[in-house]
C-alpha cells in the first residue's frame, strides 16, 4: 500500500514541531495532527495591575464563565486554575483513558501542547548529564543551538549559573530584574566573596521569553500577565512554531484528530484516528510519537501490546515562600511574572552522593491572594489583610530534584487504558528536608527569610516534568528505545518526547526534548531522503 | 370551565381565582366587595344576604370559601343556610360543588367554627359534593391567619413557645389552590373529603420559628408558654372577646386532629413544597439561603457590604458546581458575619464536618478578589505603602487574627452549637 506522507508527526507540542522543521526543510511530505484543543480567549492587552483596578468583569478571565477556577480549586498548580488556559489540560485523561493513582496526570489536546502554559525554564544538559545517552553529546550541541535560536531565549548572564545552564552562548540579555530579586542578586554577589565554598549558587534563570523582539513577537513589555496570557508574545509556545510550519507546502496539519493506534505492517506504517466520530487510517512511512509522554507511551506499549508496566520518572518539586524584610513597604511594580532568579544546591544522600536540586523565584504580583490564603495559618479576613501588606515583600520559589527520586509505574490496562501509579522513593523527604534548612540558612545570606510551614512538597507527578517511560538505550530491550528513538520490535515507529530520555534531571526537559527531537528528525530526513533517491536510481 | 368562587376576596379565594384565570377558565368572583383580578366576573355575594344571591348561568364548578370572619360577623346558622342554599342551587344547574373546610371540622369540636365547618360538610357530602380540609395554610400574600402571624412575629420581641406544643400539617397557599384546581379533572367522585396538608406534622413552635427566620428574616428568641394558661384565658374573658383578638383560632389550634393526607395527597396528584421553600419570595428556599450565605461569606472577607454581582457569581457557582443547598450556619452569623472569623481558623478548617464551608469560603475569597471595587482590599494603593504603615498593617492584622482565633477557643467550649451546620433539607 502507497503512503500517505513521508512523516507522520503525532502532536503539535514541542517535540513535534521540533522534528517538524528539518523534516520539511529537507522537502519531505510531513502530516502532523493533534487533539485540536485551541484558545478561547485572547490575553489582553493592559497590564495586570491596571486590569485587575478597572475591569469590572475580571471575573470572566479570573474564575470564568464556567467557574474553571473554583473547579480546579484542589489542583496543586495555579495555572490549573486560570480560565484561560482550560483548554490547554482539558479532556485529557478522558480522551486517552489514562487513570492515575497517588499521581497527578496531566497532559494536553491542544495546539501548542503544554507549551501554552509552561514556565519557559530552559536548560542544557551537560556532558556528565548526557552521558547515559546513547550517542555522543556533542550530537546534541547542534540542535541545542538550532532550538534554542529558533525559540529565543534570555537570561545570558556572566554569573555563577552560566556553566549549570550552559545556554549564554545563544541567549539574549535577561529580562529586567525586579526591585526585591534585584536586591537579592547583589546581596548574593556580595555573600559569595566571604563564602567561598558556598554550596549555593544564585543568577538569573535562562527562560524562552523575549527581551528582545522577534520574527514577529515582541520584547517582554512587563506587563505582568505571564500567568494569564502574554499578549507580546513574549513567551515561547509551540503554537508559534506550528504558525511557522504550516508555511510549507509539504505540511500539513490537521486538527482535532485523536490518535486511537498506532499500526505498523511490513514497509508502512500509520495511524488510526478518530475523526468527527469516525475512524479514519492514515499511512505513512514513518510515524513519530510526540503526543506528550503519558499519551506517547500509552500508544507505545498499545502498539508493542506489552502489558507489563514500565517504569516512568518526574521530579519531586516543592514550593516555598521567602520574605525579604528590606522590601518592606515598597509599592509593587509591574515585572516579569516568571521565572527571575535561579539557584541549585547540592544535597548529601543517604549514600553520600551529591544530589543536584535547582529551583526558581517568581514575583507575587500577578498572583491572586486566594492563591495564598488557604496555605496561610490565619483567618482568611485576616490573612488578607497580612498578605496585602506582605506579599510585596515576597518571592515564592520551586525547588526541584532530579526525576529519578519519584518511581512511577505505567500499566496498560485491558481496556487501553493507561494507568498511573507514583510514589516518591525513600530519601525524598529527608533530601527536602536537608534542602529546606540549606536553602533556608542560604536564602539568610541574600536578605531573605524562609516563611516558616511554607515549604510543602507537591504531589508525585505535580512537577509535569514527565519523562523516560520509553528510554533509548545503546542496547535496548523490549518497551526501551535505540538512539533515534525507534521502538524495539517496530522499524518506523519513533518515540521523539519526553518518553524517550534515558532521564530525566532536576532541570526544565523541554529544551532537551527539543533538542533531541530535533536531533531525531535530522536523522530520520537524512534516512528519508537516502531511500528516496535510491528509488528514484533504481526506477 | 365556568367556575363561581365565594369567598373571592380572602386569603385563599383571591389566589384561587388568579390562578383559576391562568388556567383559562371563565371566573365568576363572588364577595362582599369587588376583588382586583379584572378579568373575573365579579358578583357581589354576602352570607348574610345569601337568599338574594342568584347562581350564573352554565355553571360548571362552584368552591365554596364565603366563611364568617371577623369583619362579617353572621351567626353559624346563617353562615349553615347560606351554604345550605348554594348547595341547592348547584344542584339545581347540575353545578358541581367543592367545599373548604377546615382541618377542626368535626361535630364535637371545641369551637363553633369547627362544628359550623362540620355541619355545612354534612349537607355537601349528601349532595355528592367534595370536601376539601387543608391544614395550616401558609405563603403568598400576608393575608388570613397566616399573615396575621407574619405581622405579630415581626411586632413581637419574642417567639411564643407554646408548651406542649400543638401540632400542626401545612401546605402552601398555591399548593392547595393547585390542588382545588385538580379537582375539576376528577371523575366519578361523590361525596369525598380529600385533607390535604404535609404528611408529616410539624410543632407550631417550629412553624412560627421558621416564620420569623426564613419569612421575616428576624432572629427572636422564643417564649415558652404554658398551652393550659392560654386556654384559661380564653375561659375568663369570654367567647367574644376571645373572637375579636383572634385568641379562638389559638384555642382551636389547641385541638387540631391529625389527619392522614398521604392517599389524598396523591389522589390529587399534588406534591407539597417544603417549608422552608413555601416561606421565601421566590419560593425557592435553597437560592434564597445562598444568596444570604453569600452575603455574609463575602461580606466576612470583603469587610463591606458585597455588590450584588459579587452575590451572584457565588450563588451560581453553588448552584453550578455544589450540591445546591446552603450550608445552614447559625443566623447569628448572618446577621454578624464578622464573627465567621470564629469558624475560619486554621484550626477549624481540620474540624470534620467543615471542609464544605472551608471549601465555599476559598469560593468567596476568590470571588471576592475579581471585584473591581473592592480592589483596595487586595491590592495595596500607593499611598498605604511606606515601611511604618506596612509595619502597622501587619501588627494589626496579627493582632485582629490573634484575638478572633482565641475567642474561636473560648467559644468552642461554651457555645459548640455555634460550630454545628444545620443539615437542610428540600424537597423540592
Amino acid at each position: 500500500m502507497p503512503a500517505d506522507f513521508d512523516v507522520i508527526i503525532v502532536g503539535s507540542g514541542p517535540a513535534g514541531v521540533s522534528a517538524a522543521f528539518p523534516l520539511v526543510e529537507a522537502g519531505l511530505k510531513v502530516m502532523m495532527i493533534d487533539g485540536g484543543e485551541s484558545r478561547k480567549q485572547n490575553p489582553f492587552a493592559e497590564p495586570y495591575l491596571s486590569k485587575r483596578a478597572l475591569d469590572p468583569k475580571q471575573a470572566e478571565w479570573m474564575i470564568g464563565r464556567d467557574f474553571h477556577s473554583l473547579k480546579n480549586m484542589n489542583a496543586q498548580s495555579p495555572k490549573m486554575r486560570i480560565p484561560a488556559h482550560g483548554y490547554v489540560f482539558n479532556n485529557f485523561a478522558h480522551t486517552n483513558k489514562i487513570t492515575s493513582d497517588s499521581f497527578v496526570s496531566i497532559g494536553s489536546m491542544a495546539q501548542g501542547g503544554l507549551s501554552n502554559a509552561w514556565g519557559c525554564g530552559v536548560a542544557r544538559l551537560s556532558p556528565q548529564e548526557l552521558a547515559d545517552f546513547p550517542f555522543p553529546f556533542s550530537d546534541l550541541t547542534s540542535s541545542y543551538s538550532t532550538v534554542a535560536r529558533r525559540m529565543g531565549i534570555s537570561g545570558a548572564n556572566q554569573d555563577d549559573l552560566s556553566d549549570y545552564f550552559g545556554l549564554d552562548e545563544w541567549a539574549d540579555a535577561p529580562i529586567k530584574i525586579d526591585a526585591i530579586q534585584g536586591l537579592m542578586l547583589k546581596r548574593y554577589e556580595s555573600a559569595r566573596l566571604s563564602n567561598p565554598n558556598w554550596n549555593f549558587s544564585l543568577g538569573r534563570a535562562r527562560v524562552a521569553a523575549l527581551s528582545q523582539n522577534r520574527s514577529g513577537r515582541h520584547a517582554c513589555n512587563l506587563s505582568g500577565n505571564c500567568l494569564w496570557g502574554c499578549h507580546q508574545q513574549s513567551l515561547y509556545s509551540a503554537s508559534i512554531d506550528l504558525e511557522t510550519l504550516k508555511r510549507f507546502h509539504n505540511f500539513t496539519y490537521r486538527s482535532g484528530y485523536i490518535v486511537e493506534n498506532v499500526i505498523e505492517n511490513g514497509q508502512s506504517s500509520g495511524v488510526q484516528v478518530a475523526v468527527n466520530n469516525t475512524t479514519e487510517t492514515i499511512l505513512a512511512t514513518k510515524v513519530l510519537l510526540a503526543a506528550g509522554t503519558l499519551s506517547t507511551t500509552r500508544l507505545a506499549l498499545r502498539a508493542l501490546k506489552i502489558d507489563q508496566s514500565v517504569s516512568m520518572q518526574a521530579c519531586p518539586v516543592a514550593a516555598f515562600m521567602l520574605w525579604i524584610p528590606r522590601a518592606l513597604g515598597q509599592q509593587s511594580s509591574p515585572a516579569f511574572a516568571l521565572a527571575q532568579l535561579a539557584f541549585t544546591t547540592r544535597i548529601l544522600n543517604n549514600n553520600n552522593q551529591h544530589i543536584s536540586g535547582l529551583g526558581s523565584l517568581f514575583n507575587c504580583s500577578g498572583i491572586p491572594i486566594s492563591e495564598f490564603t488557604p496555605y496561610l495559618p490565619m483567618t482568611s479576613r485576616y490573612g488578607i489583610d497580612l498578605l496585602k501588606t506582605l506579599l510585596r515583600s515576597c518571592v515564592v520559589g520551586n525547588f526541584y530534584l532530579p526525576g529519578y527520586y519519584t518511581q512511577i509505574k505505567a500499566t496498560l490496562n485491558s481496556s487501553g487504558g493507561l494507568k498511573l501509579n507514583g510514589q516518591f522513593r525513600e530519601g525524598v523527604d529527608d533530601l527536602m528536608k536537608q534542602g529546606r534548612l540549606q536553602l533556608s540558612q542560604a536564602f539568610r545570606k541574600v536578605g531573605a527569610l524562609l516563611m516558616p510551614g511554607s515549604f510543602k512538597l507537591g504531589k508525585p507527578g505535580a512537577d509535569l516534568h514527565y519523562g523516560s517511560s520509553l528510554p533509548m538505550r545503546a542496547n535496548p530491550a523490549p518497551g526501551e528505545t535505540n538512539a533515534k528513538g525507534s521502538l524495539v520490535g517496530m522499524q518506523n515507529i519513533h518515540v521523539i518526547d519526553g518518553a524517550s530520555l534515558p532521564s530525566v534531571t532536576e532541570k526544565s526537559h523541554t529544551l532537551t526534548i527539543m533538542a533531541n527531537a530535533d536531533r531525531i528528525g535530522k536523522i530520520i530526513a537524512l534516512e528519508l531522503k537516502a531511500a528516496l533517491q535510491t528509488k528514484a536510481n533504481y526506477q | 370551565m365556568r367556575i363561581l368562587i365565594t369567598g373571592a376576596s380572602g386569603y385563599i379565594g383571591e389566589q384561587l381565582v388568579l390562578q383559576a384565570l391562568t388556567d383559562g377558565h371563565v371566573v365568576f368572583a363572588a364577595s362582599r366587595s369587588p376583588i382586583a383580578a379584572v378579568n373575573a366576573k365579579y358578583l357581589p355575594y354576602d352570607l348574610g344576604e345569601y337568599e338574594s344571591f342568584r347562581l350564573p348561568d352554565n355553571i360548571d364548578f362552584i368552591f365554596h370559601l364565603a366563611a364568617n370572619t371577623k369583619s362579617n360577623s353572621v351567626t353559624p346558622a346563617v353562615e349553615i343556610a347560606a351554604a345550605a342554599n348554594l348547595v341547592n342551587a348547584s344542584l339545581r344547574s347540575n353545578a358541581k360543588f367543592i367545599f373548604i373546610s377546615s382541618q377542626v371540622a368535626r361535630p364535637d369540636a371545641p369551637t363553633e367554627y369547627g362544628q359550623t365547618k362540620w355541619e355545612i360538610e354534612q349537607r355537601v357530602l349528601a349532595a355528592g359534593g367534595i370536601v376539601i380540609r387543608p391544614g395550616q395554610v401558609y405563603g403568598g400574600p400576608e393575608n388570613g391567619l397566616y399573615g396575621r402571624l407574619c405581622s405579630s412575629l415581626r411586632n413581637l420581641p419574642f417567639i411564643p413557645a407554646f408548651v406542649p406544643s400543638p401540632l400542626i400539617q401545612p401546605i402552601h397557599i398555591q399548593d392547595l389552590v393547585k390542588g382545588l384546581l385538580n379537582c375539576l379533572t376528577l371523575e366519578n367522585y361523590s361525596g369525598q373529603i380529600f385533607k390535604l396538608g404535609s404528611i408529616d406534622p410539624i410543632s407550631f413552635t417550629f412553624f412560627l420559628q421558621s416564620i420569623a427566620r426564613i419569612h421575616n428574616n428576624k432572629s427572636r428568641l422564643l417564649l415558652p408558654i404554658p398551652t393550659f394558661a392560654v386556654l384559661a384565658i380564653i375561659k375568663i374573658i369570654g367567647k367574644s372577646f376571645a373572637a375579636r383578638t383572634g385568641l379562638d383560632k389559638l384555642k382551636s389550634l389547641m385541638d387540631v386532629p391529625l389527619m392522614d393526607t398521604k392517599a389524598d395527597l396523591s389522589f390529587l396528584r399534588l406534591q407539597l413544597r417544603s417549608l422552608q421553600s413555601g416561606l421565601t419570595k421566590s419560593g425557592r428556599y435553597n437560592r434564597h439561603a445562598l444568596i444570604i450565605e453569600g452575603n455574609s461569606l463575602l461580606t466576612y472577607i470583603l469587610k463591606s457590604t458585597p455588590s450584588v454581582s459579587l452575590i451572584k457569581i457565588y450563588v451560581r457557582a453553588i448552584e453550578s458546581l455544589r450540591d445546591k443547598k446552603p450550608l445552614g450556619f447559625l443566623p447569628i452569623f448572618n446577621r454578624w458575619p464578622i464573627l465567621l472569623a470564629l469558624l475560619d481558623t486554621p484550626e477549624g478548617r481540620k474540624r470534620t464536618g467543615h471542609s464544605e464551608f472551608i471549601w465555599r469560603l476559598r469560593a468567596a475569597v476568590a470571588i471576592a478578589e475579581t471585584s473591581a471595587e473592592d480592589v483596595e482590599r487586595f491590592l495595596e494603593t500607593p499611598i498605604q505603602s511606606g515601611v511604618l504603615y506596612s509595619t502597622l498593617g501587619l501588627a494589626r492584622a496579627l493582632c485582629m487574627d490573634t484575638i478572633w482565633r482565641l475567642l474561636s477557643n473560648v467559644c468552642i467550649f461554651i457555645a459548640p452549637k455555634l460550630f454545628d451546620f444545620e443539615k437542610t433539607t428540600d424537597a423540592c
